[in-house]
């Protein structure tokens, strides 16, 4: 009998502990919803400790009384061949053992919907950053500002901010694991997400819902900064902001034109050699487009054709590319034209 | 107390000119050979689903050098759920063992309706070639088995065949659903009242339920998808102003109940099985079986637990994790009452009990990493992470799958009239947990590491790497065990022990006739007075037997 504890309960504590080794493995920095970096991550944490705790002694118990049955309960070899008791139920057990369990339900619910009330909504006055997802890269808009910026969230630490998410194409999902839990980017629906950065620090964030092709490059980075520092950020790109739309109205502008490949988004599909953040192996790469371009469509030169595969891309593919991938992304004339300008110097 | 040999009505010998050919397969209106039927041609969509699962699991195994392109990838993952549930689980479990088991569980002749039994089975076919089919026509659907708008709207032409193959599938479902309704509320032998028959039948009878009530909402949500692809309608098109969610609801009203189809056989099954190996009754028969009812029941009210991401008021993400929690209470009362049938019992370790302890230890796991998700703030963080796909497998491979092993032995004497080999069985049972554990295991620290589902790489500096190796070694070792399986069902075929009608000295109407049974099943049923008709018979012989041996003596 006391073999038969040890054995399932070996057995059981040796799955517990190899468990354990591998969870205590440390997660990667900035990426966790274990590493919280907000209350409301915090609150969220905690709660996934909770569950777990519950589900951990729940799942010790019966297994431990399974592997216990399972041992105990054999049939011994060359045994008389007689019937066990034949037990077909027990009503007091049978109600215990729907209320204990109802019972820690509810107690679970209880705690979930205070958590829920909890985790709350921002103060009136909370800084708003319009969030819009898009095939395949995240644009930020700062409105009083009028700062936009692609993959690269800003905010100052300490303040509660709150998120306007939308898509302009097919459902994203925004997702900063160490600031809180993720919210679905709709086109046609505006979703508010909320959380205060506790700390400063640069932040993993992902699309967590399947978004096409390059849904696994739709990655962006949250950094958290001082307030002084926040505001100097904020004002230079304001400023930048006001340059490039004098810049644009000046005529097609190659520098321009490289500033806006990044802000569009295309790095998420495409590489350019050298180029920091254009590492995309979706499509084909641009590294030398203005020398592959003439020769891709007959008839057509090469500018006429890189304006047509931005403005019109389901009207070729390159042999070997996945067809319906690349998507119309929205852009004035003026943008193009030094989009194009930009790609013709990459020879 | 010595048990007598049952005395069984003779069958005669199968005449050589009516044995099976071809044609006989083809144009059958039996319920035992469209059971086979079934059996086998979801067995196989079981292992191209397979082997769609390993092209998976080297892609994430290798995110410096991924083997397929993103888009071929979101293809392959795509038609791996949709084979493994539209064509495998479903269809297996109410297909291939309902339409066995049912009629002669309940002692009938065959279903209610065995040319609209064969029309279900026929769709089958057709509806995978068409799902399968969208590799050769440009891009197979790519949009997820949940086939979300836009991002399905304006996939390849691969995505409007999968609509298609689902509509004709959900056709064949609910068809079966109406089958087995009518079959097991009408057919049922004298004396067999709903309190008498086998849980398996119970199990069948709410999951047809579920079929015919729920499948019409999947079909709604996809017609309305395939209008939208085919034929300019802008049912889930924003610019219109159309709510895309819709869908999601329409989706998940079925798909919900549809995963209750998808476990609530294996868990009839299990109720199967115990009682047999463990040598005393199911502990609460009538639990047991209000508990299934009440799974279908609640199953219709929990479906939003798929969308606390969509940005629903709380107030209506609230209920429904209530209802989830709720639904826990008769799950966590079947592990009980399972447990209890154990307890006290002479357990008989033979392939099906092993597979079905395997179960009972490996969907309590699946389970409780459910109520983790149950829990709507902890879901922000868990939704579409690879913890759901920790928890989905442990329900759905370490739950239907095992359920489904472990009746594949358990019946495969009756259905061929030979044993299959333990020792092999055994091999493969513990090939299988281990790598169960270790492919999906470690998908429960990937998900709260942050590693999001249905990415065809990552960077490597997210330290994913080891977790995913780890995987996809595991998976690797249960694709071996399944090969061994494959192996033990042919050299059983040609040369295992013979059977005969009652191997495992069992409770139900199925081991009352021979191994394999004649077309009509029975030529005479006796009344049955309990739930467990084929005991009180050999009870009743051995009593007979006993008096006979004392009237000798004299």
């Amino acid at each position: 009998m006391r073999r038969l504890f040890r054995a399932s309960g070996l057995s059981v504590a040796l799955t517990i502990a190899a468990s354990l080794v591998v969870l205590l493995v440390p997660a990667p920095v900035g990426a966790s919803p274990l590493t919280p970096a907000s209350p409301q991550a915090r609150l969220q944490a905690d709660l996934f400790w909770v569950t777990l705790g519950i589900a951990l002694v729940v799942l010790v118990v019966v297994e431990f009384l399974l592997i216990y049955t399972s041992l105990r309960f054999r049939k011994r070899p060359g045994g008389p061949e007689i019937e066990p008791p034949q037990i077909h139920g027990n009503t007091r057990l049978e109600v215990m053992w729907s209320i204990l369990p109802a019972v820690i339900l509810v107690s679970l619910f209880v705690i979930s919907v205070r958590t829920m009330a909890n985790l709350g909504s921002a103060p009136p006055n909370a800084r708003h950053i319009q969030v819009v997802g898009r095939q395949f890269s995240w644009e930020f808009t700062y409105p009083d500002a009028q700062v936009k910026t692609t993959n690269d969230l800003r905010l100052p630490v300490g303040e509660p901010v709150v998120l306007d998410v939308t898509s302009q194409d097919v459902i994203h999902s925004f997702w900063v694991p160490d600031l809180g839990g993720k919210i679905d980017a709709i086109p046609g629906i505006t979703n508010h997400n909320t959380f205060t950065p506790e700390r400063t620090g640069t932040f993993r964030g992902v699309c967590a819902e399947l978004c096409g092709a390059g849904h696994a490059n739709m990655l962006f980075t949250v950094t958290v900064m001082e307030k002084g520092d926040f505001e100097a950020w904020l004002q230079e790109g304001a400023a930048a902001a006001a340059q490039q739309q004098a810049q644009l109205a000046a005529g097609p502008n190659p520098d321009v034109g490289k500033r806006l490949v990044a802000e569009k988004g295309c790095g998420a599909c495409h590489t350019i050699a050298g180029v920091a953040g254009m590492e995309g192996k979706v499509g084909p790469e641009l590294t030398h487009v203005a020398s592959n371009a003439a020769g891709r469509k007959p008839g057509m030169d090469a500018e006429a054709y890189l304006r047509e595969s931005i403005v019109e891309p389901a009207a070729f593919t390159v042999p070997g590319f996945p067809a319906g991938v690349m998507p119309k992304l929205p852009m004035t004339d003026q943008e193009l034209a030094s989009i194009v300008a930009y790609l013709m110097t990459l020879k | 107390m010595a048990t007598a040999e049952l005395a069984r009505p003779t069958t005669a010998a199968v005449p050589a000119k009516a044995r099976s050919g071809l044609w006989d397969w083809l144009t059958t209106v039996d319920h035992k050979k469209i059971g086979i039927l079934y059996l086998v041609t979801t067995f196989v969509f079981f292992l191209l689903g397979g082997i769609a699962a390993l092209l998976v699991r080297l892609q994430l195994a290798l995110p410096g050098s991924p083997p397929l392109s993103p888009a071929l990838y979101n293809q392959v993952f795509t038609i791996h759920a949709s084979i493994m549930l539209f064509l495998y689980v479903i269809p297996i479990l109410s297909g291939g063992f309902g339409n066995y088991l049912v009629p002669l569980m309940i002692g009938a002749r065959d279903m209610a309706f065995p040319k609209l039994n064969a029309l279900s089975y026929w769709l089958v076919p057709p509806g995978g070639l068409l799902i399968l089919s969208g590799f050769f026509f440009g891009g197979a659907a790519d949009a997820g088995w949940t086939a979300y708008p836009p991002l399905s709207v304006r996939g390849p032409f691969g995505q409007t065949l999968w609509l298609l193959g689902v509509i004709i599938l959900g056709t064949s479902s609910i068809l079966g659903g109406l089958n087995f309704l009518v079959t097991i509320l009408n057919m049922r032998t004298a004396g067999m009242t709903l309190h008498r028959m086998p849980l398996f039948v119970w199990s069948i009878l709410v999951t047809a339920f579920l079929q015919v009530a729920a499948t019409p909402a999947l079909a709604g949500a996809l017609i309305m998808q395939l209008l939208d692809r085919e034929f300019g309608t802008h049912f889930f098109d924003p610019a219109a102003g159309a709510n895309v969610v819709g869908y999601q609801h329409g989706f998940w009203f079925y798909s919900h109940p549809a995963v209750y189809i998808m476990i609530l056989p294996a868990f009839g099954i299990i109720s199967e099985i115990l009682p047999v190996f463990a040598g005393k009754p199911i502990f609460g028969y009538r639990a047991v079986a209000y508990s299934t009812a009440a799974i279908g029941f609640f199953g219709f009210l929990v479906w939003a637990h798929h969308m606390f991401t969509v940005g629903m008021p709380l107030v209506a993400q609230s209920f429904f994790m209530a209802m989830t929690m709720v639904i826990a209470i008769p799950t966590g009362v079947k592990m009980f009452n399972w447990l209890a049938t154990l307890w006290g019992g002479q357990l008989e370790f033979k392939a099906p009990l092993l597979y079905a302890v395997g179960f009972l230890t490996m969907f309590l796991i699946g389970g409780l990493n459910g109520v983790a998700t149950a829990v709507v703030p902890v879901d922000w963080q868990l939704h579409d992470t690879y913890w759901v796909v920790a928890h989905i497998h442990y329900v759905l491979f370490g739950g239907s799958t095992f359920a489904i092993f472990g009746g594949l032995y358990y019946w495969f004497p009756k259905m061929t009239g030979r044993m299959m080999s333990e020792a092999l069985a055994k091999v493969q049972f513990w090939v299988m947990l281990i790598g169960l554990n270790l492919t999906f295991f470690p998908m429960h620290l990937l998900g709260v590491m942050g590693m999001q589902r249905r990415i065809a790489s990552y960077p490597v500096e997210t330290g994913f790497v080891p977790l995913n190796v780890l995987a996809t070694t595991g998976a690797f070792l249960m694709g071996f065990g399944v090969l061994i399986f494959i192996v033990n069902f042919f050299r059983s075929l040609r040369h295992g022990e013979p059977a005969g009608p009652d191997p495992w000295k069992a409770n139900t109407l199925e081991w009352y006739t021979s191994s394999p049974p004649p077309e009509y099943n029975f030529r005479h049923v006796p009344r049955v007075t309990s739930e467990r008709p084929l005991r009180d018979w050999r009870l009743q012989a051995a009593g007979r037997a006993a008096v006979a041996a004392g009237a000798e003596r004299h």
